[in-house]
């Protein structure tokens, strides 16, 4: 695996709300390939927004955001969307088909795979995060922590090169936040994670972007940033 | 865990559940069919037609309560409607109103019926063998799924309201307070259909909606 590869490339991205607060202003940020990038920051600080850029959900007003190599516009949206897989951080929004099953080959689908391939690999993913009896429920009988893994099997069937996550162990109990923490530890996907549990980004991530008011104030590898205890002071991080 | 509101008893098991969904939809649908294209004094028809209903409710253990209740429920709209019909037809007025409202009874029995004995999910498969347009199943699909979602949300915000209502309230202040519950959940929705939107674009969604071939 070639370390050098840049995954995600952000440079001089501005970002202005409809009713005209800055949202993002002049961020640069480059995720390399196996990366596991943390984005810290308090509430409303631009984390989401950031990552809405990286499958072109978004767009900034200047500034540039490459991934693969490949320019975030309109011609190779569909591209970019299939390597990037994007978990939102309310499992309700993710998942708004009446099945799991549905659910989970939703995208596979919109990628034109055949039927006995999309099946392989829905049972695959569902498999993969301990789901596997579940094709057949609705998703509103599940409980919160079985719509947050089904979310992540949704993404993860369609094999993106990217993982960007937002919030993934908000309000999961402590057996399922340590399943899942496991989980992303074993996988040697690029990730991005946005996240208020420092626990799991300290055991996740190898780098951290520490975001204020639209801003990075500090993008750095995991010992440096947590190294900093004014850094982390300045933020409340600590 | 939420509970279940439509397909409440769709979960049961009987052979009248057991029937595939597409020929429990021609069926149902060719019943309400036949009743609407029944005379209106055809009395004994509808007898006949009350009664297989009947006996097919029997059949699939749902509790007959239930559909008497859901019945009830519909009705008031149905009277709303077909109150007026007697002012203007001096004549027959009364027996036109009788057979739409006996019409509208048992209808609505059949499509509760169908809706008891068929989990939503199956019937969305099955109307979609039947050639239904896309578009219309997705707009059922959605409605299906989001729809527990905005009564658990109603529910949420209507027992924050009340572990808030600490003094005796008037009538006004109900009304009020009850606007605003319904300001709140309709915003709230439309932020949702954003959220969901995108996250379905996110996965490749383009615009055509795309289903698995059976």
């Amino acid at each position: 695996m070639n370390r050098d590869e840049k995954m995600i490339e952000i440079k001089d991205l501005f970002y202005k709300y409809p009713d005209g607060t800055n949202a993002l202003e002049d961020v640069n940020l480059d995720v390399c390939k196996g990366d596991s990038v943390a984005i810290l920051g308090p509430n409303g600080a631009g984390k989401t927004t950031l990552l809405l850029h990286m499958n072109g959900i978004l767009s900034g007003r200047s500034g540039l955001v490459n991934i693969c190599g490949l320019a975030v516009n309109k011609e190779n949206l569909p591209k970019v969307r299939e390597k990037v897989g994007l978990v939102f951080q309310d499992p309700d929004d993710q998942l708004f088909m009446p099945t799991v099953f549905d659910d989970v080959a939703f995208g596979l689908i919109n990628m034109g795979l055949e039927p006995d391939e999309i099946r392989r690999r829905v049972s695959d993913a569902l498999k993969l995060v301990d789901m596997a009896d579940y094709p057949e429920r609705t998703s509103h009988h599940l409980s919160y922590g079985e719509k947050k893994r089904i979310s992540l099997a949704t993404v993860l069937c369609m094999d993106p090169e990217i993982l960007v996550m937002d919030e993934p162990t908000g309000n999961l109990d402590p057996r399922h936040r340590k399943e899942f923490i496991c989980f992303l530890k074993d996988t040697d996907i690029t990730k991005v994670i946005a996240s208020h549990d420092i626990d799991m980004v300290l055991s996740i991530c190898n780098k951290a972007a520490v975001f204020d008011k639209g801003r990075i104030v500090a993008f750095d590898t995991m010992d440096k940033i947590f190294g900093d205890k004014e850094l982390l002071k300045n933020y409340g991080l600590d | 865990m939420n509970h279940s509101y439509i397909d409440k008893y769709a979960d049961l098991d009987s052979p009248i559940h057991r029937i595939h969904p597409r020929i429990k939809i021609i069926l149902f649908f060719g019943l309400v069919l036949c009743v609407t294209l029944t005379g209106r004094t055809a009395y004994l028809s509808f007898v006949i037609y009350g009664t297989v209903l009947f006996i097919i409710a029997v059949f699939s253990k749902i509790p007959l309560l239930a559909i008497f209740k859901k019945i009830l429920a519909v009705i008031p709209f149905v009277v709303l409607i077909a109150v007026f019909i007697p002012f203007f037809n001096k004549e027959n007025g009364w027996i036109v109103f009788s057979s739409i409202v006996i019409k509208a009874c048992l209808s609505i029995f059949s499509m509760t019926l169908l809706t008891s004995v068929t989990k939503f999910t199956s019937l969305l498969k099955g109307i979609e063998g039947l050639k239904v347009p896309k578009i219309f199943i997705m707009i059922m699909s959605f409605m299906y799924r989001y729809l527990f979602l905005l009564i658990g949300e109603l529910q949420r915000m209507q027992r924050a309201k009340e572990s808030r209502t600490l003094l005796k309230t008037n009538n006004l202040n109900v009304i009020k307070t009850l606007s605003n519950i319904i300001g709140v959940l309709f915003v709230r929705s439309y932020e949702r259909a954003e959220r969901v939107y995108l996250a379905m674009c996110s996965r490749g969604f383009d615009g055509e909606i795309r289903t698995l071939d059976e």
